[in-house]
């Protein structure tokens, strides 16, 4: 019989478990015939198994002397005013609200989580557009406060920059100067490195196929590098920077390649290497929007 | 009591309940008494459940706090019990840390394990049970089943006041519940053969 009761109980739970998102109580009654050791009962057994743990668990009836002490206790709160104490959540019990508030969790959650979404798209869509294809972004590593938020290269960087001290800034670029940028742009230039990786990484998966590589942030990244064909060498390069160098300025000679090529987006990306670095971003940034 | 379930009792009385605790609210205290009355023997079965023997002394505690802040309750009869079920439930926690105690008693667990014997045949045993017997096979159920077949049955809890007593999910007790439910029914109809019932248990947990 054991035997038999196990496997009809693994087949009732199978069995029954698409009817559980509706009515519980038909669910139930429903499901009682699919349990083996129900098969040769009537249904509606779990309508007696209710009324019978019922009739076994509650006493009718309550002990007077429990009911005389909270009936004291409520008079004894009345009397000292207990009773005008404000409602909290958990002492809302009103169904309407409840029934709304579970709804709004669920569409709280939802607005959230779609709104990261976008807000990453559309973030990542800024930094791809907007940040300076060349290698600058990793001097100004040192001199940044390091991001959570940073692409997962930064750490390495980070740690660079907390070595280095990171109120010391290596660029020559006035306090205010480095101040404002940093403050406006945040994590830029450590996100502005992992940009290059991303798009890098994202060419290795798009290349050869076709149109995609005609976007505007594709022919940046080709600019950036020195031509189509010398994509996949600058993004080599780039895998290949030691995160530790980051301090040193325009590692392996790639900014100046790109303030070449880039032309009239970064008309200042030759200065770059004697300029500071913050200043040179902001300023290329700028000059970069304006036409 | 009759047979007629106790969610669909407590429902019928969920306007009686709603009204005392309106009056009790303003002040009337014969009102909270017959509030008491309504709600206490489901309250009182149910924490028996999770403390066992000292299910009277936990609600007499949840019951100072509830008559402490009634004023701050809003809802109607069936909030009322699904707000009453919450504290008493926090009462009955707070004991069971107290005691480190499992919150099957043992006790009853061991005592009845050899669950309705002369019930040869399972109409035979859905026909009686005893209140030991009843908590028994309840406490051999896992915590969650345990609770959510509790705060339906025998508090008249819906599926979502239920799953907000218990802080989870609806769709989450409805399934323990019905699992529970569903288990109960087995053990009930495997009496007599106990000695296949912790094969059973495990096998399904």
């Amino acid at each position: 019989m054991g035997e038999r009761q196990s496997d009809g109980g693994q087949a009732g739970r199978r069995r029954v478990h698409p009817e559980r998102s509706d009515c519980p109580e038909g669910a139930a009654a429903a499901s009682g015939p699919a349990v083996s050791v129900s098969a040769e009962r009537p249904a509606g057994d779990t309508a007696r198994l209710e009324a019978l743990l019922v009739a076994a668990l509650v006493r009718d009836g309550v002990d007077a002397g429990a009911e005389q002490r909270a009936v004291t206790a409520f008079v004894a709160a009345r009397e000292s005013g207990a009773h005008g104490a404000r409602t909290r959540h958990r002492d809302d019990w009103r169904p309407s609200r409840r029934r709304f508030g579970g709804r709004s969790l669920r569409a709280t959650l939802g607005a959230l989580v779609a709104g990261c979404a976008l807000s990453g798209v559309a973030w990542a869509g800024i930094q791809a557009a907007g940040a300076p294809s060349g290698g600058r972004s990793e001097d100004t590593g040192p001199a940044r406060t390091p991001s959570a938020a940073s692409a997962p290269t930064v750490p390495d960087a980070s740690r660079a920059a907390g070595a280095a001290g990171t109120p010391r800034v290596s660029a020559p670029a006035s306090a205010t100067e480095a101040g404002r940028d940093g403050a406006a742009r945040g994590s830029g230039p450590a996100e502005a490195a992992g940009t290059v990786e991303a798009q890098c990484r994202a060419y290795e998966r798009v290349a050869g196929r076709g149109r995609v590589l005609d976007a505007p942030v594709w022919e940046r990244l080709v600019a950036a590098a020195g031509g189509a064909g010398r994509v996949e060498a600058y993004c080599a390069g780039r895998a290949g920077d030691p995160p530790p160098t980051a301090s040193v300025p325009a590692p392996e000679g790639v900014p100046p390649v790109a303030g070449d090529e880039a032309g009239p987006g970064r008309p200042t990306g030759k200065a770059a290497g004697a300029d500071s670095s913050g200043e040179d971003k902001g300023k290329g940034e700028e000059a970069g929007r304006k036409p | 009591m009759g047979h007629g379930g106790e969610s669909r009792r407590t429902q019928a009385f969920d306007g009686e309940l709603g009204d005392a605790v309106a009056r009790a609210q303003q002040g009337d205290e014969a009102a909270f008494a017959v509030a008491y009355r309504l709600v206490q023997p489901g309250l009182l079965a149910y924490v028996r459940g999770l403390v066992g023997a000292d299910a009277e002394d936990v609600m007499s505690d949840a019951w100072l706090e509830i008559a402490r802040d009634l004023g701050r309750f809003k809802g109607d009869g069936a909030g009322f019990r699904g707000w009453t079920a919450t504290i008493a439930r926090h009462r009955a926690l707070d004991h069971l840390r107290r005691q480190r105690v499992r919150p099957r008693a043992s006790a009853l667990e061991q005592d009845v394990l050899e669950l309705p014997a002369p019930h040869s045949t399972h109409d035979q045993a859905m026909e009686a049970m005893s209140t030991e017997q009843a908590l028994a096979l309840v406490g051999r159920l896992p915590r969650d089943q345990a609770e959510a077949v509790l705060l339906r049955v025998v508090v008249g809890l819906d599926g979502p006041a239920a799953a907000r007593v218990l802080g989870k999910r609806p769709g989450a007790v409805r399934t323990a519940a019905h699992r529970g439910l569903r288990r109960l029914a087995r053990q009930l109809a495997a009496d007599g053969v106990t000695d296949e019932a912790p094969r059973t248990l495990g096998e399904s947990t």
